[in-house]
């Protein structure tokens, strides 16, 4: 099987436009499982930029493995706490809207 | 090291078996109690060294026993509380994230800092939103959870960047690479550096990162808002001083050293401004204390800005001073509110009502203030000094200023509780033993730390001689 | 000599602190029942005031205690009790005590009594924190601590009650009030001395930085902070910013004007701190730095400003205040006028001590603090009484008391008298050494401070023959015929008239033995100064004729002046007359306007500023940067909307809602606060990074 040869600028360019493309749904969404959804990609960006880089430095493959491992059990640890808070938001009021968070301010 | 964690994660995880009985009685209380204070002995015999990802050396033991007092403040503010029967859950949380901001203030890899971050966030957006039947509970908890999800993305990714241009976790080694970084690549370890700053910033509320803070701390149920106020931003400072200052402060990468300092300074004098500012006209208890956090955050950014000049140490000392200070006073103010309720119109007069509260309160706010002869005071002495002796005097200057805006919020909560008269809607005291007790402690500790500072100024200077 | 008598150092300790520890323990005595409350926190002060007098055989001997405690960061807590601290901590310690005497009578079923004894008390120990402190931060907290009881006890009748205020209620300058309530007051004192405050601190600061010690026996002994200070210029400004500090205690000009409205208070505060006792902090400070400055000077002559700002505004303000207490009609102000102008006398001395006469200088500014804390605190004490007695401030409502209280009528005349300056009570003394002081060895400036002084004494004498002919003598007022036919007029009460016959047989006293004094004073001072003084020598003033007989004409110039107007018949000020004499007369009740334009200017522009920001900045800037914000992320969101509404938001709502509220998503279009907080940190990110690019390209 061809594998198609990747080289690090474009994995990291790849991670950034994740990176941006997080930051993008984080403004303009207002749906809180999508937020949550926005930062997933987010920390995922991350992931992949350790993976690339461990892979262009060759040199210590294994703390970036561990370090994507982790990266995904404490980014499922946070949706979940997350998801939790979104399900009671959800008896509250009925709905997952950013918007409806407005009962304390000034 | 491992046992300071045993002696904190063994009960964090048994006790939530305690929901299944149907009486608790005091169980959950004392055993959280006490596993914070055989945590501080431990903690204060174990042998320094490396453990692993982390390091025990006196920043370790000095943030662990300011981590461990504030938790200590919020669990015995808490007693009474029942919460439906998940009264274990609640104190099983606090633990956790105590857990995680000690590990937080060991860490010298970049992997345990991730890890030890998310185990001290985690569980404080539970407590933020542990009343689940109050929409402001829960509304606090998820702007909190918002923004510090952002926080862990952006700390993620700058890591990440870090690790492409140095190849390594530990921060030892980064501080190494980074400092014969090659002059192209410098650019980059800038943005690394500004987005774990950012990351970092959404914990210490530096503005404009804080505007979570004031909704989180006024709905969270009033000692979760002690734990986030007075222990994950004073975590939020430690990472700074783990990560920030070694890699980015004191290497010697010309695009960092040339700009950071300012840039610290800047942001200090935004943050403290607008934290004051914003204070000044508040009417309700806990958010003119989330405000005055702020306004405290930027006094500790002076601390950061003047690293890598000549008011280190100064600076660093100031900066762990304020960092325990502020961290003992907020989390017996916020244990007090479950005294003294929310707005202001039900405190005319509440000092009559209830003189001994209402006089320790008025103590925190002043030490909060920074008057002499409270605790409070020393942190900022230190931290002007600190400005003065970088050639940042007008830091101190706007320092100073902002410290005698602060009266102006502070001094109007007093004159509330003592000067006005009491009407229709004061509240009655109902006095909680364990606020009270979470109030006598803080007001003791500004009290005796005030006037007699020598121990703690001692052993805040040497712990900042392990990063200077 | 310094003997470290270790077995006595904890006398001056406790002077301090026992007066403190009684504060504190006025709730726990309150709870014991009322005597106790009142006379356990009379037996703390007067605990204080024996041990302080314990320690006059130490000045006697030329002895000095110094004793220190590691504090930190190098600093150290310390006392000094040298003959000048000695001193004033006698004169405070026992005016203290007779006004607490005083107050068991006066302040009798005060609702408040517990917060006034606990203030006083705090009071007392903080002022002798001051004096007997040995460095200037711990002075400094001392300093903080009387002013907060000053503000405290200044607006003790919190309530506001329109009998409690200060000022004529139908009074205006410029459309500004003039009567002001005691919590109005307070504040005003509070702010104005913190004015000055910031100032000191800043001055300690400076010395600090540059000595690394603020103890004064270090900053005598080792000069080399000085020279440092000298070369990069910044020795003259330390000492006028502590300078700030002391005109804003010690109500000097610029920063006079809260003192005569701190008279709202009750009078036995206004006769301790208003008068007695906090308000010669400022002189027991400048006292302080007098002989390290005055050796100072010598090599660095640029000092010598420093202590002809001192004279000068001292000079100024004597006259300034004594001018008003001329047109005064509240008892209270008079006093109060007559404090600010006779602190002035005290600054005048000590600005002539480190031009010609250090030892002169500061014995004349040390003997006119006792005289005068002596006589104004007896002035105070009946003016309380009186006040209290005719339910009336004004003096218009005053006038032929002689006779219903004629123990109280006498001790004030002679009291009066003292104030006045005529021979032989104390004030003569006290006042003449200064004039002959300020003269110096002559020439214009001698000139000019000593006619500044004279002159003063000149309207001193007038005012104060005025104050006790409006009281008790001439035509009973229409209040006091009224008050004589419900026969409610007798003489004061025993705890109430003691206090102020000690204080006034003290002054006949002091004054009868006044050479005797003076030479006791100059031997302190003497002793003071070479305890503390850098080996200064500075030549001493010889006396001379023309001060003492210009001054004792004043004195009489003065009396004569003012029998007939008010001593023989009694006669109002108001309304005004016509020409320049009613010009003049409306300027100096105006109070030189200078109170009214710090309103215009510090105050009443702050509700407008308040109320642009929140119209301007607030409600456009803020509101606006929402708006801005939501239409630009809607304006992005709404291109990426179209595409992905039908496809991914129905997945997504299908979770929590089955799907039917895909529609609510699009159409809740309002700014909620959560979205701008997730804004805020992306835009924070933003700008951090072209912050960090701006700092980069400016420092390139």
């Amino acid at each position: 099987m061809m594998v198609m040869e990747l080289n690090l600028i474009m994995v990291s360019t790849l991670s950034m436009i994740l990176f941006v493309i997080g930051v993008y749904g984080l403004v303009s969404k207002r749906n809180l499982l999508r937020l949550i959804f926005s930062i997933e990609i987010m920390i995922n960006a991350a992931t992949l930029n350790f993976v690339a880089f461990a892979a262009y430095l060759g040199s210590s493959m294994s703390v970036a493995q561990i370090a994507g491992v982790i990266i995904i059990a404490l980014a499922a640890a946070e949706a979940a706490a997350g998801l939790s808070l979104i399900l009671e938001a959800h008896r509250l009021r009925k709905d997952v809207v950013v918007d409806q968070l407005r009962e304390m301010k000034g | 090291m491992i046992s300071v964690i045993i002696a904190l994660v063994l009960p964090m995880v048994l006790m939530p078996l305690l929901v299944l009985t149907r009486r608790q009685s005091v169980l959950p209380e004392a055993v959280s109690t006490s596993a914070l204070i055989v945590a501080a002995v431990l903690l204060t015999s174990v042998p320094s060294g490396a453990y692993g990802s982390f390091q025990v050396d006196m920043l370790t033991r000095f943030f662990g026993i300011t981590f461990l007092i504030v938790s200590l403040i919020a669990v015995v503010g808490t007693y009474g509380l029942e919460f439906n029967g998940e009264k274990p859950v609640y104190y099983s949380l606090i633990l956790a994230s105590t857990t995680g901001m000690i590990l937080v203030g060991a860490t010298n890899d970049m992997l345990g800092l991730i890890v030890s971050w998310e185990l001290m966030t985690i569980p404080t957006y539970l407590l933020a939103g542990f009343l689940k039947h109050d929409t402001r509970s829960n509304e606090a908890a998820i702007k909190y959870f918002l923004a510090g999800a952002i926080s862990s993305a952006m700390i993620l990714y700058g890591f990440s960047l870090v690790y492409g241009l140095t190849g390594e976790t530990r921060l030892n080694e980064i501080f190494v690479k980074m400092s014969r970084m090659a002059f192209a690549l410098q650019p980059l370890a800038l943005i690394s550096g500004l987005l774990i700053l950012s990351g970092f910033a959404v914990k210490m509320a530096m503005a404009p990162f804080h505007l979570w803070l004031p909704d989180t701390l006024t709905g969270a149920p009033p000692t979760a808002s002690a734990i986030i106020a007075g222990g994950t931003k004073s975590a939020g400072f430690a990472a700074a001083i783990r990560v920030l200052i070694l890699v980015y402060l004191t290497s010697r990468v010309y695009y960092l050293s040339s700009s950071w300092p300012l840039l610290l300074a800047i942001m200090a004098t935004i943050t403290m401004t607008w934290g004051n500012l914003a204070a000044l006209t508040q009417r309700n208890l806990a958010r003119m204390l989330a405000f005055s956090s702020i306004g405290h955050a930027g006094y500790m950014l002076v601390g950061l800005a003047v690293q890598g000049t000549q008011g280190a140490l100064l600076g660093a000392t100031g900066l762990l001073l304020h960092v325990l200070f502020h961290g003992v006073m907020k989390s017996s103010a916020f244990a007090g509110v479950r005294i003294f309720g929310y707005s202001y119109d039900e405190l005319s007069g509440f000092g009559r009502r209830a003189p001994l509260p209402s006089a320790l309160m008025a103590l925190i706010l002043f030490s909060l203030a920074g008057m002499p002869p409270f605790a409070g005071f020393w942190g900022k002495l230190y931290l002007f000094l600190a400005a003065i002796q970088a050639g940042m005097a007008w830091l101190a200057l706007v320092g100073f200023l902002n410290s005698a805006l602060s009266l102006g919020y502070y001094g109007y909560l007093v004159k509330i509780m003592f000067m006005d008269e009491e009407d229709g809607r004061t509240r009655e005291p109902r006095i909680g033993r364990g606020p009270l007790i979470a109030l006598i402690i803080g007001g003791v500790f500004m009290i005796i730390a005030g006037l007699y500072p020598t121990p703690v100024i001692n052993a805040a200077i040497a712990a900042a001689k392990t990063f200077i | 000599m310094i003997v470290s008598t270790t077995g006595l150092a904890w006398i001056p300790w406790a002077v301090w602190s026992l007066p403190v520890i009684g504060g504190l323990l006025a709730p726990i005595l309150a709870k014991m029942g009322d005597r106790i409350r009142d006379w356990g926190s009379v037996t703390f002060a007067l605990i204080s005031a024996l041990l302080a007098t314990s320690m006059l055989s130490w000045a006697l001997s030329g002895q000095t205690v110094h004793d220190q405690v590691g504090w930190f960061m190098g600093l150290k807590a310390g006392v000094l009790a040298d003959p000048l601290a000695v001193l004033v901590s006698n004169v405070v310690a026992w005016v203290s005590f007779f006004i607490m005497v005083y107050s068991v009578g006066y302040m009798h079923g005060d609702p408040g009594i517990v917060r006034y004894w606990f203030f006083m008390n705090f009071f007392i120990g903080n002022m002798q924190l001051i004096v007997l402190s040995d460095n200037l931060f711990q002075l400094f907290f001392g300093w903080e601590g009387v002013g907060l009881c000053s503000y405290a006890l200044i607006g003790h009748w919190y309530t506001d009650e329109e009998d409690k205020w200060v000022g004529s209620p139908d009074h205006y300058v410029w459309g500004l009030p003039q009567a002001y309530s005691p919590s109005h007051a307070g504040m005003k004192a509070f702010i104005m001395t913190r004015a000055g405050d910031v100032a000191m601190l800043a001055g300690i600061f400076l010395i600090f930085v540059y000595a690394r010690t603020l103890t004064f026996t270090d900053l005598s002994s080792n000069i080399t902070w000085a020279r440092a200070m000298h070369s990069s210029g910044l020795l003259l400004p330390a000492f006028l910013l502590l300078l700030g500090g002391a005109i804003g205690k010690s109500a000097q000009f610029p920063l006079h004007e809260w003192l005569p409205d701190a008279m709202a208070g009750p009078t036995s505060v206004s006769a301790l701190i208003h008068a007695a006792t906090m308000v010669k902090a400022g002189v027991f400070l400048i006292a302080r730095l007098a002989p390290i400055a005055a050796a100072l000077s010598l090599l660095f002559p640029e000092l010598e400003v420093f202590f002809l700002t001192v004279a000068a505004i001292g000079g100024f303000t004597a006259f300034l205040a004594a001018s008003q207490a001329l047109v005064s009609v509240e008892l209270k102000k008079v006093l109060a006028y007559s404090t600010v102008s006779q602190i002035g006398y005290m600054f005048l001395a000590l600005g002539a001590s480190g031009l010609w006469a250090l030892g002169g200088g500061i014995t004349g500014a040390m003997f006119h603090l006792l005289s005068h804390a002596m006589f104004k605190a007896g002035l105070f004490l009946v003016a309380g009484f009186i006040i209290h007695a005719v339910e009336s401030r004004f003096m218009t409502d005053m006038g032929g008391l002689r006779k219903h209280m004629p123990q109280s009528f006498l001790m004030f005349l002679i009291l009066a008298l003292s104030l006045a300056g005529l021979p032989p009570l104390s004030g003569f003394w006290s006042k003449d050494l200064i004039i002959s002081v300020s003269l110096g060895p002559g020439g214009v400036l001698g000139l000019i401070l000593m006619f500044s002084g004279v002159i003063t004494a000149l309207l001193t004498a007038a005012y104060s023959l005025r104050m006790v002919g409006l009281t008790f003598l001439g035509k009973p007022s229409r209040n006091v015929e009224h008050l004589e036919e419900e026969h409610v007029l007798r003489e004061a009460p025993l705890t109430i008239r003691v206090p102020y016959w000690a204080l006034a047989l003290g002054t006949i006293a002091v004054g009868l033995a006044g050479p005797l004094m003076e030479n006791s004073i100059a031997a302190f001072t003497e002793g003071y100064i070479h305890f503390l003084g850098v080996g200064a020598n500075i030549l001493e003033v010889s006396p001379s004729w023309l001060p003492l007989t210009s001054s004792l004409s004043a004195v009489i110039i003065g009396l004569l002046v003012a029998y007939p107007f008010y001593a023989s018949f009694s006669r109002t000020t108001l309304p005004f007359s016509r020409g320049i004499s009613g010009a003049l007369q409306r300027f100096l009740w105006n109070r030189w306007f200078v109170n009214a334009l710090y309103y215009k200017i510090f105050v009443i522009p702050w509700p407008t500023i308040i109320r642009l920001t929140d119209k301007y900045v607030e409600k456009m800037v803020f509101d606006n940067i929402n708006t801005v914000m939501y239409l630009a992320a809607t304006g992005i969101s709404r291109m990426g909307i179209s595409f992905d509404t039908r496809g991914v938001d129905g997945v997504v709502n299908a979770v929590p809602e089955g799907g039917s509220s895909s529609s609510n998503v699009v159409r809740k279009a309002n700014t909620g606060s959560a979205r701008t907080y997730i804004y805020s940190i992306v835009i924070g990110l933003l700008s951090l990074v072209v912050l960090v690019t701006a700092i980069y390209l400016w420092v390139i």
